[in-house]
């Protein structure tokens, strides 16, 4: 008897795995076909405005860039000549220095003349203590503005003072070491001006900036990552990105708007409550609660992705600092489906209830669990029970080669819309590292996410974790050479 | 080109997987005997026999030894007649010497045959046999009776994974787990709770053959029968025998027991399971032939960017020079032109796509900077080279994204006579199309261009307005005569470009019509028309907009006291103080502080403690380097 009821859930669980690896193979098929027609759509547009009418007017919506910074003295400089370069008529670059303990708000100061100023500021959204605002004596930096509060701990806490600081309707979030491109906001802030619904966030893709060439904060050269984890990472970036999202955002069920970059709506995601300095996917956090405040005023809304990569970031060249990010987002992700756990096939919340939740489920918190459950029950059949090597091979085989044609499809996507790489070399390594990848990085990314499921049940405290940073190929000598 | 270098890529490489699929499946047919290796065996084909042939004529010439045969395109000598290809062989190889074009011929009931008909006579030879040896083993097999080594099983089915059944056995034969009801000595009976096993659902039984315990062939266990006695006493041996009604019985029990197992329980061993896996052995093959495929085609597609790069490089550098020649030529007349223009079409690859793009841009990006004669030249030089033809392809084009293309040329280039084509796009159903191509029917039009907003009906967003206002700006067109009607339609975002266009034009005959907008029911037609009121100095919106500043949103009432700034008198100054003393956001209370400032306020000028809220506002305020 209990050896039948066994076999039966042996079983049980075998059919659940093979429908469930059947609808994820499907789902995904179906995500790419529809991020296939979304960038078929933007590309068609591009003779529909050019970028120099924005450029020129004074009749467009203005922009705040908010960069948290903590402990970033050795390129804050650089980054926030970077973020002053941007093309845009109406923009501030409000750099918020999170307590930082090295030299980051001493350098700031004196690299651009700053001097503590009297601004009136009100905390909208709660954030430890600001400390003081600083503002240029020099009319060239007069776009800038720096926020030095007490640490909060949390990117979050230190956005949220950001946000609160900002003078424009608009705000675009990143990351300090981010570099983005100059028309990042002209092209991001593009959907919230010619669309008839409510436009309350904007994304675009991310980059590895790991050896490009980079001169003073600004991109010289884009190359791919020489260091192996940063290759893998670009892959998946651009499989993320450009398959992912631009099909969520095509059917408006965008529920991750990345930290890295992102365009808001300032009075939805202040009404929304701002990011919550407790969460460790902030982003994702953020977008959940401002869908919700959408749903709960009955305005109609749309959340857009741009198939263009507008920004850089150095990505983690070490398994370590890899996993923690992993961790961190993986219990960002477990955090935020039980904090708003009542989405769930709520009528109130439309889709997000009834496809992007479920979704956020069944193929994104349940994949690493599976996988490893998957991996355990392997090793005790090798040793236990007679393995089916004849269908497990066949079934991995059908697998690996379905991933392969994503992944693939997606490099092509890349390279017929951006010719990104320098050259051939570069595109191979990039096919290679294709084939590699279930086998070297996949693995440690499930270990970490499954590290921070473990994390979030353990209830363990978060913290901003400290990026070691590589550095970029620096061309500052060829600058002043030339 | 590349595109069609990809395809090619994509199409070789579904042909090369669908023929290594091809090759496997005829690899694997066990069946397939060569005709030739069939004859050369000696083997007889019934009707078939072969002939030494030694020569051929076109005129009969007779032979003492040889038989002249009449063929239709002559006469042959031929040799002897056999039924064994050997035969025929060893007298060629005699005949040789004399005769060394000798060689054997095929001969089909007397007339001569080719090898293809022959190949087709052995095939069917052959299936004819074993379908007679097929009928032989069948026929040895029913009519033996008892042997001892030979035994019946009926074979239900066959599975990947180990099974268990209830009064069934089971065994491992060539990796696959069968599942067997019976043991028989008798064929018959065997054959017998086959049926009865087809009868209650197992459609697929057959009768599967035991010699001395192992698995065995047809074939086999006919030659073991037909090489033993027959015994005719059987011996106690231990079978499963039962009737056909107690197999239904059986099966039904079975069946009934299967309806009172649960929807998850059918669920979880489900029929059909083997055919998923062939299903993923297809899916296998088109994945590897699509990965393949991509990879070819991501490095043909990145070298051809790379060359297409260096050539358009190249072809860049020579438009480059030939257009700056022009434009330093002295006596350039129509005639020296024409014969310029002919000299470099045969420089460039003219006839492709992307150099008739390249062209355009050039001279798009160089008319730019000249005005008059200079620009004029080269819309002839772009009419010269034929360009128009290509523009006009890509606006009859079916898609509506290439046809913005064209649209686009016309816009920039200035070319009015282009004008009819576009118009009719300015009613298009497709948003894009049709704003792009009002953009260049307003920039195009000499006269009276705006006058595509009477009745205007669709929608204009934020974004269509910036470029229509910087074409308004660029063409310098004036102000349209209907621009005060366009305030008062229903289109919502017409009022709200007209709003601009009034404060751009400066048009304050359009005064009245833009305060009576601060009722609009739309808070974004207010939101322009309270700035209008403050670029128009329209002091008498005064009064309106301090009435209604209480019912305003925030955007708005911010947008008030910006206006009030241009416009207010004494009145403003002492509703604004007022207001300080309200609860208000942040940024009302900093706007308003600005406001009485900019008024020249006493109030503002008042004392006011540090650390209070309106100390801390006057100090933003006053702050040089807060903007």
């Amino acid at each position: 008897m209990i050896q039948n009821l066994f076999s039966d859930f042996l079983r049980g669980y075998e059919v659940f795995i093979g429908f469930y690896a059947l609808s994820y193979i499907l789902f995904y098929f179906g995500l790419s076909v529809l991020s296939f027609i979304a960038i078929k759509i933007y590309s068609n547009r591009k003779y529909n405005i050019k970028d120099d009418i924005l450029i020129k007017s004074n009749h467009v919506v203005g922009v705040s860039v908010v960069a948290p910074a903590f402990n970033e003295g050795a390129n804050i400089v650089f980054n926030v000549q970077s973020l002053l370069s941007l093309n845009y008529p109406k923009f501030e670059v409000v750099i918020i220095n999170d307590g930082s303990t090295d030299d980051t708000l001493e350098k700031l100061i004196e690299e651009f003349e700053l001097v503590k100023v009297d601004f009136f500021y009100e905390s909208k959204i709660h954030t430890q203590p600001v400390k003081g605002h600083y503002k240029s004596t020099n009319p060239v930096y007069s776009k800038l503005l720096v926020v030095d509060k007490v640490n909060g701990k949390s990117k979050a806490d230190a956005s949220n003072a950001g946000i609160n600081s900002a003078q424009y309707p608009l705000f675009l979030c990143t990351d300090v070491d981010c570099i983005l491109r100059k028309d990042t906001i002209v092209k991001l802030a593009k959907p919230f001006m010619e669309n008839k619904r409510r436009v309350i966030a904007t994304g675009a893709a991310i980059r590895a900036s790991n050896s490009c060439e980079v001169r003073e904060g600004f991109l010289d050269k884009i190359h791919y990552p020489k260091n192996w984890l940063a290759r893998f990472q670009e892959l998946e970036y651009i499989r993320a990105f450009l398959l992912g999202r631009m099909a969520w955002s095509k059917i408006n069920s965008l529920l991750l708007v990345s930290g890295g970059l992102g365009l808001f709506d300032k009075d939805i995601a202040i009404k929304a409550g701002g990011y919550w300095h407790k969460s460790l996917g902030e982003d994702m956090e953020l977008i959940t609660r401002m869908r919700k405040h959408m749903y709960s005023i009955k305005e109609d809304f749309i959340i857009q992705y741009i198939p263009e990569s507008l920004c850089f970031t150095e990505v983690p060249a070490t398994i370590k600092v890899l996993v923690r990010q992993r961790s961190r987002w993986g219990r960002g992700l477990i955090q935020t489906l039980y904090l708003h756990r009542d989405v769930f096939f709520n009528k109130k919340y439309g889709r997000t209830g009834f496809l992007i939740f479920p979704h956020f489920l069944l193929f994104e918190f349940l994949v690493p669990i599976l996988e490893a459950i998957g991996f355990i029950t392997l090793l005790v059949s090798f040793i236990i029970f007679n393995t089916d090597y004849e269908h497990l091979l066949l079934l991995s085989i059908f697998v690996y080669f379905f991933y392969l044609t994503v992944t693939l499809f997606s490099i092509l996507w890349d390279e017929i819309l951006y010719n990104h790489y320098a050259n051939v070399r570069e595109v191979a390594i990039l096919i290679a590292m294709a084939f590699i990848e279930p086998f070297v990085y996949h693995p440690i990314n499930i270990f970490a996410t499954l590290k921070g499921y473990y994390h979030f049940f353990r209830a363990k405290e978060q913290k901003w974790g400290d990026m070691e940073r590589q550095g970029f190929v620096k061309v500052e000598k060829v600058a002043k050479a030339a | 080109m590349a595109y069609k270098v990809e395809i090619a890529a994509i199409a070789v490489c579904v042909l090369v997987c669908g023929n290594l699929q091809l090759s496997f499946s005829q690899g694997l047919d066990p069946h397939h005997i060569d005709s030739q290796v069939y004859i050369e065996s000696g083997n007889p084909v019934s009707g078939l026999s072969y002939k030494v042939q030694l020569a051929s004529y076109s005129d009969p010439v007779p032979h003492e030894h040889f038989e002249l045969e009449s063929q239709n395109d002559g006469f042959i000598w031929t040799f002897g007649e056999f039924e064994d290809f050997r035969e025929a062989l060893e007298v060629r190889d005699s005949l040789l010497a004399d005769h060394p074009d000798a060689w054997v011929s095929y001969y089909f009931d007397g007339e001569k045959a080719t090898y293809q008909k022959v190949d087709s006579l052995v095939q069917s030879h052959l299936i004819q046999s074993q379908k007679d040896e097929l009928k032989e083993s069948l026929y040895w097999l029913e009519s033996a009776g008892y042997l001892p080594d030979v035994r019946y099983k009926v074979q239900v089915g066959s599975h990947n994974k180990p099974i268990n059944k209830e009064g069934f056995s089971t065994e491992t034969f060539e990796g696959n787990h069968l599942l067997l009801y019976g043991e028989f000595v008798d064929y018959h009976e065997a054959l017998v709770a086959r049926d009865s096993l087809i009868n209650v659902g197992f459609k697929d039984s057959w009768v599967s053959f035991y010699l001395s315990g192992s698995r065995a062939s047809l074939a086999e266990v006919s030659q073991h029968i037909k090489s033993n006695f027959v015994q005719t006493e059987v011996p106690e041996v231990k079978v499963v025998e039962k009737t056909d009604r107690s197999i239904r019985q059986e099966m039904e029990t079975m069946l009934y027991a299967d309806a009172d197992k649960s929807f998850v329980k059918k669920l979880l061993y489900f029929e059909g399971e083997r055919k998923i896996y062939s299903i993923a052995l297809y899916f296998i093959i088109i994945f590897f032939g699509t990965t393949i495929s991509l990879i070819m085609v991501l490095i043909s597609h990145r070298r051809s960017v790379e060359m297409a790069k260096a050539r358009k490089k190249v072809y860049q550098r020579k438009i480059d020079d030939f257009l700056s020649s022009l434009l330093l030529e002295d006596d350039l007349n129509d005639e020296l032109l024409d014969k310029k223009l002919q000299k470099f079409k045969t420089k460039i690859p003219f006839e492709k796509d992307w150099c008739k793009e390249l062209l355009i841009k050039n001279i798009v990006d160089l008319k730019k900077n000249f005005k008059g004669e200079m620009a004029d030249m080269f819309i002839t030089i772009y009419l010269k080279l034929e360009l128009l033809s290509y523009t006009e392809k890509l606006i009859n084009d079916s898609s509506w994204y290439v046809k913005t293309k064209g649209i686009f040329h016309f816009q920039e280039l200035g070319y009015t006579k282009g004008l009819p084509i576009i118009k009719k796009y300015t009613k298009d159903p497709n948003d894009f199309l049709r704003n792009v191509a009002i953009i260049a029917y307003i920039s195009l039009e000499p006269t009276e261009p705006l006058s595509i907003f009477n009745d205007y009906k669709g929608q204009i967003d934020k974004i269509d307005e910036l470029k229509i206002l910087d074409t308004i700006k660029k063409s310098r067109i004036k102000v349209p005569k209907n621009i005060i009607n366009w305030l008062n339609s229903k289109n919502e975002s017409l009022v709200s470009m007209t709003l601009k266009m009034v404060t751009y034009f400066n048009h304050l005959e359009a005064g009245d019509s833009v305060i009576s907008l601060l009722d609009h029911p739309s808070s974004k037609i207010k939101n322009e028309a309270i700035v209008a009121c403050g670029k128009l100095y329209l002091s008498q919106a005064e009064e309106r907009l301090l009435e209604i500043f209480n019912k305003e949103n925030e955007n708005n009432q911010i947008e008030i006291l910006k206006t009030l700034r241009t416009i207010g008198s004494i009145t403003s100054t002492f509703f604004l103080e007022q207001l300080l003393d309200e609860k208000n956001s942040r940024e009302v209370k900093i706007e308003t502080m600005i406001t009485l400032k900019e008024l020249g306020s006493e109030v503002y000028e008042r004392e006011f403690e540090d650390n209070s809220e309106l100390g801390l506002i006057k100090m933003h305020v006053e702050n040089p380097f807060i903007q």
